[in-house]
């Protein structure tokens, strides 16, 4: 009888003990700490032909965490991997790094202005599109004049991971200075080889000593040593970089692009004078109207934007509507001048970067469909009529400048 | 048979979560372009017409399972082979239907986990409720229905504040013209998913009001076409044609698109858990739906004695009924509507109709003379 019990008892603990195989939960269960974080990724030209040399910015979660500064390592790890696809060297990577890589945080895609030069080098993004863990709404960057390991490399001194410093730089230069284009990896995949848009991409060049990239030192000090900085937006002919277009120019692609989301322009005081005032724009709106006059494309762009006096380094009367009416004018042709500059930019390498193509597939898809397949060669020849309108709403806390003319 | 019985609103919530079953997450009607919203608008209509064919058989018998009377209809043993070949069909849509959300689930969430595991278990779930009854089965899509709309509403409400919503993606509308829309919407849309309703004529019989039939069908045929085609809409607003044409799984492309604040994102969960839901019931209707006629075709005593057999059939079949998600597609996209859904829920319920008419014309004349 007490045998009985006791085998029972044991059957149960059998049963029991088997069950709780099944309540384990799921089977792709993964300790946080068998992942190593990637922030951000860099892709450059390899020595070997149809090969890529793919850079991984990985967290160092150990200095992160611990808050006191005594720590040598440092914040961010990068290491390197040549492969023909991506998902190569992403496995190939494990015997670089003892943990698995992980790609739900990626901020930030460098990709070096060599290879998107020889074009192809957009077809990267697939595995981050097709994978369950990839997210595809972060930005995409062009290495300008240097290698994209190199930016993916720099050490920063006020975020501690230089992948979240470039991301937020080019995010707040968005919106304060509208010289930068956000492209995130989704747009890309959409537009690269659509014909009725081409795609834009903000450039990142170097700054400082490039021998410094990566070292502790070159934050060890006030003035940071080897750093990033962004630096024009790349136009591209298809999915073949072609020409960057800089300052006024950029800025003209941003407001032809509908991007604009804040940004500071500088206007003469007055025609005879060298003294400038800054009218801040916070707000423009592009909209985009094709119509076809004699087989040949007719775009009307209508760029409306909001803004205020920021800033009036000179003697004049602000208090005047006349004035603000001329001041806005002036505003307005800058504005439209900047974007034509883009627009010859663009029509000079065959960059359809304001999406007339797009446009016209909206206006006139009969058209369009004839069109479609050789769009490059008549977008150069479109005529395109730019009307902007700037509003200046207010001139700040104060009417009139400090600035006075002596009487 | 089981002595059961489900009211008219539990009927309307197991027919509402049947249509929305896997067609809310699948890919499908993405061959009428820009225009699959007005497609599957066509398509609720088409499968309305359906309706109206079904009917008229059903209100000759209305306490038969489609088995039984089939059999009254064409003779005893061709309407027995009829029965047997919707007996197959349903388990094999069922089938389909499994592999629909196993092969979501592995693409997406659980990467790692064999299908089968999968499979096996979400089978087993369908069974155990099956093995409960009908009654069982009515009164979980009853509340189920709430958790459904309640996460519409939110996935909804996440994808409109979002701003991903561009109008341009639509636009321009009918541009390669009707000719795309209405082959799409005929027959594929109308069939799948509402010719696949037909699926509910051998539950009929539980229904506690018959007369309510007509008004719980059309009502559920319609509220879940309205919500299939605005679910279309917004998938078009949101990914666009290209993007649109290259998933796998739509609607988890638009929800994961979501992303406010850099705070609110990655809300996959919703679209997989309302995938798990209206296939779990979607599934186990075509399973319970061929578990009855086997009982009813083979005499057998009551249905739970099959309940598991046919189950383990329906998981080794959702395993071997493609070796890859690209043949389960171009499968269900092609030989699946050719000769499963045209056949079963067109042809043979429109012969249906036209032989019960001549039955019962033949019949009024014999009892004239």
């Amino acid at each position: 009888m007490n045998k009985l019990i006791t085998y029972s008892k044991k059957g149960l603990i059998g049963i029991w003990i088997s069950l709780l195989s099944l309540t384990t939960g799921c089977w792709d269960y993964q300790e946080l700490n068998d992942y190593g974080f990637v922030m951000a990724v860099g892709i450059d030209k390899s020595h070997k032909k149809g090969e890529y040399l793919y850079t991984f910015q990985l967290v160092n979660p150990g200095v992160i965490t611990r808050n006191a500064s005594g720590s040598h390592a440092t914040p961010i790890a990068t290491y390197s991997q040549t492969g023909r696809t991506k998902l190569e060297a992403i496995r190939k990577m494990s015997q670089q790094v003892s943990r698995r890589l992980f790609f739900s945080h990626l901020q930030v895609f460098v990709i070096s202005e060599e290879i998107l030069r020889e074009g192809a080098a957009l077809k990267v993004f697939d595995v981050t599109d097709r994978d369950p863990q990839g997210r595809i709404n972060f930005p995409v960057l062009a290495a300008r004049n240097t290698q994209a390991y190199k930016i993916i490399s720099a050490l920063t001194p006020i975020d501690d991971i230089s992948a979240n410093e470039l991301k937020n730089k080019i995010e707040t230069s968005k919106d304060v200075w509208g010289e930068n284009r956000v492209t995130l990896i989704e747009e890309v995949i959409e537009n690269v080889l659509a014909s009725g848009r081409d795609i834009a991409i903000s450039g990142v060049e170097l700054t400082g000593d490039s021998k410094q990239i990566g070292k502790a030192e070159s934050i060890l000090q006030t003035r940071a040593k080897g750093q990033t900085k962004l630096k024009g937006i790349a136009l591209f002919n298809m999915q073949n970089l072609v020409q960057w277009a800089d300052d006024e120019t950029a800025r003209g692609i941003m407001f032809g692009s509908n991007k604009i989301r804040g940004a500071a322009l500088n206007i003469n005081c007055s025609k005879n004078n060298n003294h400038h005032l800054t009218v801040i724009v916070n707000y423009s709106k592009t909209k985009i109207k094709a119509k076809i006059t004699k087989n040949r494309p007719t775009i009307d762009m209508n760029i409306a934007a909001e803004g205020r006096i920021g800033e009036a380094e000179c003697p004049i009367d602000l208090e005047n509507p006349d004035v603000i009416h001329e001041l806005e004018q002036r505003t307005s042709t800058e504005i439209k001048k900047e974007v034509e500059l883009a627009l010859a930019m663009g029509k000079k390498n065959q960059s359809d970067v304001f999406g007339f193509g797009d446009a016209i597939h909206q206006a006139d898809p009969k058209t369009w469909t004839k069109w479609k397949t050789n769009w490059k060669k008549y977008y150069p020849k479109s005529q395109v009529n730019i009307h902007a309108r700037i509003f200046i709403r207010t001139t700040g806390l104060r009417t009139n400048p400090y600035m006075k003319e002596r009487d | 048979m089981e002595k059961a019985k489900i009211s008219a609103i539990q009927l309307f919530a197991l027919m509402f979560i049947f249509d929305l079953g896997t067609a809310l997450i699948v890919s499908y009607g993405v061959t009428a372009g820009k225009d699959d919203w007005l497609s599957i608008l066509l398509g609720m209509s088409g499968g309305i017409i359906l309706f109206f064919i079904y009917y008229p058989v059903y209100r000759k018998y209305p306490d038969l399972p489609l088995t039984s009377y089939i059999g009254e209809i064409f003779g005893k043993y061709i309407g027995w082979i009829f029965g047997f070949l919707y007996c197959i069909s349903f388990l094999y849509i069922a089938a389909r239907n499994v592999r629909d959300f196993g092969d979501l689930l592995s693409s997406s969430t659980l990467t790692e986990t064999p299908l089968l595991v999968i499979h096996t278990s979400f089978v087993l779930v369908i069974c155990y409720v099956l093995y409960q009854g009908i009654e069982v089965l009515g009164r979980t899509a009853e509340i189920f229905l709430f958790v459904l709309i309640l996460l519409g509403i939110i996935g909804n409400f996440f994808v409109l504040v979002s701003g991903d919503i561009t109008f341009q993606q639509i636009r321009p509308p009918l541009e390669h013209g009707w000719g795309p829309i209405i082959t799409t919407a005929f027959p594929t849309i109308t069939t799948f998913p509402f010719g696949e309703m037909f699926a509910f004529m051998m539950l009929m019989p539980y229904l506690n009001k018959t007369k309510l039939v007509k008004k719980t069908w059309l009502s559920a045929l319609i509220c879940s076409g309205l919500i299939l085609s605005w679910t279309a809409f917004l998938n078009m607003t949101v990914l666009g044609l290209d993007v649109m044409e290259r998933s796998t799984f739509p609607t988890l492309a638009t929800i994961g698109k979501v992303s406010l604040f850099d705070f609110i994102e990655r809300l996959d969960a919703i679209v997989v858990l309302t995938l798990l839901l209206t296939v779990f019931f979607k599934a186990a209707i075509f399973l319970y739906s061929a578990v009855i006629g086997i009982v009813d075709l083979f005499k057998l005593k009551n249905h739970q004695q099959i309940i598991l057999p046919v189950g383990i059939i329906l998981i080794f079949t959702s395993m071997t009924i493609a070796s890859s998600f690209s043949e389960h597609l171009e499968e269900g996209f092609d030989a699946s509507i050719k000769f499963v859904h045209i056949p079963f829920f067109i042809i043979i319920p429109f012969l249906m109709l036209v032989i019960s008419f001549i039955r019962n014309y033949i019949k009024k004349r014999s009892n004239a003379k």
